[in-house]
């Protein structure tokens, strides 16, 4: 027979629930009945274009009428696929199988292999941790890995008998909270108190007309509405607004902004740097902290870490027991923090997916 | 079916270019024939030629041609037989496009150049756009596959034979923070910490903490003052989309449209530059695949270059 001029294309990869867009191309001298497309149980199929007659099934189609060949106009379908479970492996290949038919007969078999990635975080924490009487010394150092494809969203959690006891500190929020607090401080405080505060940043210099620019910015941002909402509870986001949009707080909120820039910019930056550990790994809260009371001698903590990549996919998520053993003198009804700190990254990110060899490609038999 | 698409209909398309063939049954005297459809994706214009033949013979016979203006239809341009524009020979008055054929220069052929405006949806559904949502990365650079295609060529093959959607556009967020956060090395971070400490130390009213974060700052920053304003200065101006698009190429048949910093609060440090990558379809070339490329090595270089400055 001599040569088909059929050809494919599937986009390269693609992460679980992501939209995986294909299509097939045929010269006008490729006479057939019906084209068959199969793909695994695992994948679906979403949508067909540029087809007249298509009878759909979940993991088949049968075009029974494609578009008449027109002059200068290739001839194609196209179709979306996409694989709406999470994988276990981190990297798999899905054949998807287009065959022409003629007379009931399979002339040509394209195969194209949808190939979906995911991330996975692996974490090493100690069995148990000590509470005594130094503060400071009290924390809970991690060990996190991350392997795979995909930038991830992490959250850290930690609970005791079902409760979660920790918070997540959020520095955008710290620094809003502060300025509100420091508003309704300095409303109580003395002149003295207060000149004494503005003494201190003396010695960080910033342009003025750098200040105005970024004060400027902000008070457009209040005036439009746009403030963090996301990281802050409905509460609290509540009594900010109010207190933000309160015309009398503006100048107030003014006149904090241009004595405190610096110190908000720092606050950013470091918090830039902090929520961003990893090339591939963003944390939801910039330092996750246990706040609770310890009660008994010793007590079972759990600890969750939950990440979502950029389809919003959650993973399933670690979870580890940890024995808290309470050695302090006093204890029981004393809040105690716990921080719980990452000092170590790894990250083994899958590079170059593109040209990545699946072994689902390489062992096909046909 | 993919939720984010309807299923077109022929009649969907009549009904959006129905002014066309109102529009056609006027010059009918002069044999219309369509020359080409264009949609722009980006305004949500279609806009169409019709060629005219218009000799001496009819245009004498005839009085001034009145077109109401169906769905808002403009007629943007009109050129004669040697590519000249005829200047104000259309009109419009009362909701109506008015020509005197009388006024018409020395030419038989003519290309009547008309505007109309396509919904949303319609246009959308009409192409079918896809970037990719995670980048596949190397240590040198980040890709973004790109995917456009017309859903369905047959409704204009049909009608107007040919179709061109042009700026079709997708845009892609290129992630720019882990540049940002890696450059910074771990001895600027630690006096950016340290001054925070310090700081925060300030508004509070323990006096040992101020000491404490006072002595911790003198130990990291040494004698050199943190120029935070500076800093922030350096990642507004490194994130202009005139000095960010030479770190980011396209593959042919895309080309480079707009870009801009994703402000978050404040708008101070953007975590994510919004990128646009353009590409025009037709019925001869109905798909566009292709590749978004950020070469954040050459970046990250570059914004060691500006932080190195700052520290001289």
């Amino acid at each position: 027979m001599s040569k088909v001029d059929i050809s494919g294309y599937i986009v390269p990869w693609a992460l679980p629930n992501e939209k995986m867009p294909m299509h097939v191309t045929w010269s006008p001298d490729v006479f057939f009945d019906e084209i068959h497309v199969k793909v695994p149980p695992d994948i679906t199929i979403d949508d067909i274009l540029n087809v007249d007659e298509v009878v759909l099934r979940e993991h088949e189609a049968t075009i029974t009428r494609v578009k008449p060949p027109l002059e200068g106009v290739p001839c194609y379908f196209g179709m979306v696929v996409s694989a709406p479970k999470i994988f276990q492996e981190l990297k798999a290949a899905r054949k998807i199988e287009v065959k022409f038919i003629r007379k009931e007969e399979t002339f040509y078999c394209l195969e194209l292999y949808g190939r979906i990635f995911r991330p996975s975080l692996e974490m090493k924490c100690p069995s148990e941790i000590e509470l005594t009487d130094s503060l400071e010394k009290n924390r809970l150092p991690l060990s996190l890995k991350y392997v795979g494809f995909g930038d991830i969203e992490l959250k850290i959690e930690a609970t005791i008998g079902g409760q979660i006891v920790s918070v997540g500190e959020s520095i955008v929020y710290e620094l809003l909270r502060r300025l509100w607090l420091s508003d309704i401080i300095k409303k109580e405080q003395s002149e003295k108190v207060a000149n004494q505060q503005q003494r201190k940043h003396k010695d960080l210099q910033l342009e003025p007309a750098y200040v105005r620019r970024i004060a400027h910015e902000l008070q457009e941002k209040i005036d439009r509405g746009v403030i963090p909402t996301e990281e802050i509870d409905s509460e609290a986001v509540l009594e900010l607004r109010e207190w933000l949009t309160d015309a009398k707080t503006k100048d107030r909120f003014m006149e904090i902004i241009y004595e405190k820039t610096e110190e908000l910019l720092l606050d950013l930056l470091v918090d830039l740097f902090k929520k961003n550990p990893t090339d591939n790994v963003r944390l939801t809260n910039t330092e996750t902290v246990i706040r609770t009371k310890i009660r008994a001698p010793v007590t079972t903590l759990t600890l969750r870490l939950l990440y979502t990549d950029k389809m919003q996919n959650e993973y399933p998520p670690i979870e580890k027991k940890i024995q808290v053993r309470d050695k302090r003198s006093e204890s029981g009804e004393f809040i105690i923090e716990i921080p719980i700190r990452i000092e170590k990254w790894e990250d083994e990110p899958f590079l170059n997916v593109e040209g990545m060899k699946i072994l689902e490609e390489t062992d096909v038999g046909r | 079916m993919d939720a984010n698409r309807r299923m077109l209909s022929l009649s969907d398309i009549e009904k959006v270019f129905e002014w066309v063939n109102k529009v056609k049954k006027f010059f009918e005297p002069f044999k219309p024939e369509f020359r080409d459809m264009r949609i722009n994706y980006r305004t949500q214009q279609s806009e169409m030629s019709l060629a005219l033949n218009i000799p001496n013979s009819i245009r004498r016979s005839m009085n001034k041609i009145e077109i109401p203006a169906y769905q808002n239809f403009q007629v943007s341009e009109m050129i004669d037989e040697s590519f000249s524009k005829v200047q104000l020979v259309w009109h419009f008055d009362n909701g109506k496009w008015i020509m005197n054929p009388l006024n018409l220069p020395a030419s038989e052929r003519y290309l009547l150049k008309l505007r109309g405006e396509v919904p949303k949806e319609i246009v959308s559904d009409i192409v079918r756009i896809q970037p990719a949502q995670n980048r596949d990365q190397t240590s040198e650079m980040d890709k973004y596959w790109l995917n456009c295609v017309i859903t369905n060529v047959d409704y204009f093959e049909k009608i107007y034979r040919q179709l061109e959607v042009s700026d079709v556009d997708i845009t892609v967020r290129v992630g720019i923070e882990r540049c940002f956060s890696t450059t910074f090395s771990e001895e600027f971070k630690r006096v950016l910490e340290a001054s925070q400490r310090w700081i925060h130390a300030g508004h509070g009213h323990d006096r040992n903490e101020i000491q404490r974060a006072w002595g911790n700052l003198r130990r990291v920053a040494g004698s050199s003052q943190i120029k935070v304003g500076e800093i922030t200065r350096a990642i507004y101006e490194l994130t202009v989309g005139k000095l960010f698009v030479d770190y980011l190429s396209v593959d042919v048949p895309y080309s480079l449209g707009e870009i801009r910093r994703e402000e978050r609060f404040m708008g101070l440090f953007p975590e994510k530059m919004s990128v646009e990558a353009t590409t025009d379809l037709s019925l001869k070339r109905p798909i566009a695949t292709g590749y978004l490329t950020f070469k954040k090595k050459e970046y990250t270089k570059r914004i060691e270059e500006f932080l190195s400055k700052l520290k001289e």
